[in-house]
């Protein structure tokens, strides 16, 4: 039996473990050249016409490969997509050239106002069918593989007809496109809706994961916030390397967006992705060498229990900071 | 694999979104209106630690959190010169006024200068108006197009006989920013007095209850 989970997956490589381009760290990033696997950029921040921000992407792309992630796409929002906005998308593609690009399973607009935030979709048949028509059509559109990531979120429809990892599974199927997996996002959700996050883990098509997020979050209690604020927690780490054993080698990225330490402490969470991972291939490999299946079996656990100390103030981002000129004390330009 | 969807269907999630981005957009906490509550209840399930109209208020808050604290970002020479409860109060009528529509938050604060020249009851409102729009000059100077620009070194080696034909030419970027107030000088112990104020998550927690 032979492990083939360091292939292509649609096409696109495994880019090792990589951590967000955040603009606290540029100077840090250009004078040092940490080594870096790859960076990630939040689009929006870089779909401008010059200055800084693409100042400092170009020194980045001359030294690292670079993919990039979006928080405004909107997909599932009730007005049509903005063809604007994917015009200029498409023009930062050209100049990054990502060997793919991510957005999110959520909606933002409706009657020309953006809410700004990856509101989250009934799981039902008719936002399905609207999100798989478009991702079809934006994978085409851009020229580039095109994936989805599941969102954390902090409400549930009565209308929905069937759970997030179905939904998630079925459109990524019928679009043709990849899955970015978010592990956090996984924990997230399970405590807030009281679902076992193994569960979800287990039953969306692996094959189709083309990245996956980590990052921390804020536990208030009553919910979790996907602040993307202080380090992967230990539960997550868990949800981590049971992905990777089940997915095999995918692109790792660390997501530290509010509070964002110094550059030492994100590089030091990427090595625990590292070696997290490393320990996950491992075992998968040896599984296979013993004639074993390579993935390991579901075995159901607990939803995350409320936690007796809350911690934070609840306060986020959407997948990232913006770029801006106050945060610029440590850049170069 | 899910069987084709109807009409209905579609136009049910259309409508339902629709509510839900207009309840986001409101200044007051949705648990004390019963007609929300109501309608909250029958779209959403709740859970043993929040109610179906408390799931929804978290992205209310979320909201006015995210796009006070983007203004607080761009303008705050204006938000130190204002203090926090008029600051809250303009933010909350500019919001009120002009809904976000750009995909980036970058825009957000775009028509917040000719705001400010129209809010009668702001106090010091020439200066506001003036820092204003020195602010959003900065947000639009960030990331505009700049062309290469022309170095001592580089001017000393022009040739004498190019000059005849060279041309030199300001940075397209260039604004001319007119004040009636020294607000350059003053903005940054305006953005310093901005800063030493409470987080901007004041103003969605103070609407949220």
């Amino acid at each position: 039996m032979s492990d083939s989970s360091n292939q292509p997956r649609l096409g696109v490589p495994d880019h090792g473990v990589g951590i967000g381009l955040r603009v606290p760290h540029y100077r840090e990033i250009l004078e040092t050249r940490p080594a870096v696997d790859f960076f990630e950029i939040i689009s929006e921040n870089f779909m401008v016409p010059g200055g800084k921000p693409r100042y400092h992407l170009e020194a980045v792309l001359e030294s690292y490969r670079v993919i990039q992630h979006g928080v405004s796409l909107g997909i599932g929002s009730p007005d049509e997509l903005d063809m604007d906005y994917l015009k200029r998308l498409k023009q930062l593609v050209r100049v990054v050239q990502p060997a793919w690009l991510s957005d999110h399973f959520c909606w933002g607009t409706a009657d020309g106002v953006n809410v700004h935030d990856l509101l989250p979709l009934p799981y039902t048949r008719a936002a399905i069918a609207r999100v798989v028509e478009r991702a079809r059509m934006i994978q085409d559109f851009l020229e580039v593989r095109f994936a989805l990531e599941n969102t954390s979120s902090y409400l549930a429809y009565t209308s929905s007809q069937m759970t997030e990892w179905e939904f998630v599974s079925e459109v990524v199927e019928r679009a043709d496109i990849g899955l970015m997996f978010d592990v956090n996002n996984v924990y997230v959700s399970a405590y807030n809706h009281g679902f076992d996050p193994y569960e979800f883990v287990h039953h969306v098509p692996h094959e189709r994961i083309v990245q996956i997020h980590l990052a921390g979050h804020t536990n208030l209690g009553t919910h979790i916030i996907d602040t993307h604020s202080g380090p992967v927690i230990d539960p997550v780490w868990d949800l981590y390397r049971e992905t990777i054993e089940l997915a095999g080698s995918v692109s790792t990225l660390i997501e530290w967006d509010d509070q964002i330490p110094p550059l030492a402490a994100v590089l030091a969470e990427a090595e625990r992705a590292r070696e997290v991972r490393r320990i996950a291939i491992e075992a998968r490999s040896s599984r296979v060498s013993n004639g074993e299946a390579a993935a390991p079996g579901y075995v159901p656990h607990p939803p995350p229990r409320p936690m007796d100390s809350p911690q934070g103030s609840g306060g986020w981002s959407v997948g990232g900071p913006r770029e801006h000129a106050s945060q610029e004390a440590g850049s170069v330009a | 694999m899910t069987p084709p969807t109807s009409h209905e269907e579609r136009q049910e999630l259309d409508e339902l979104q629709r509510w839900m981005a207009s309840k986001l957009r409101e200044l007051r906490g949705l648990p004390k209106d019963e007609p929300t509550t109501a309608l909250a209840r029958r779209h959403f399930t709740g859970n043993d630690r929040l109610s179906p109209v408390e799931q929804l208020e978290v992205y209310r808050q979320q909201f006015w959190l995210r796009h006070t604290s983007a203004l607080l970002e761009d303008f705050p020479g204006l938000s130190g010169i204002l203090g926090q409860r008029d600051w809250e109060r303009l933010t909350e009528s500019y919001l009120g006024a002009h809904a976000p529509t750009s995909f980036t938050l970058r825009d957000l604060g775009a028509a917040l200068p000719a705001h400010v020249a129209s809010s009668d009851w702001l106090p010091n409102r020439e200066l506001c108006a003036d820092m204003a729009r020195l602010e959003w000059a900065y947000v639009e100077l960030f990331d505009s197009e700049l062309l290469p620009s022309a170095s001592p070194e580089k001017i000393a080696g022009v040739p004498e006989e190019a000059w005849n034909g060279a041309r030199l030419a300001l940075q397209p970027n260039l604004q001319f920013v007119s004040s009636r107030y020294p607000v350059a000088e003053l903005r940054p112990r305006c953005a310093e007095r901005s800063s030493m104020r409470s987080e901007p998550s004041d103003s969605a927690s103070r609407t949220g209850t």
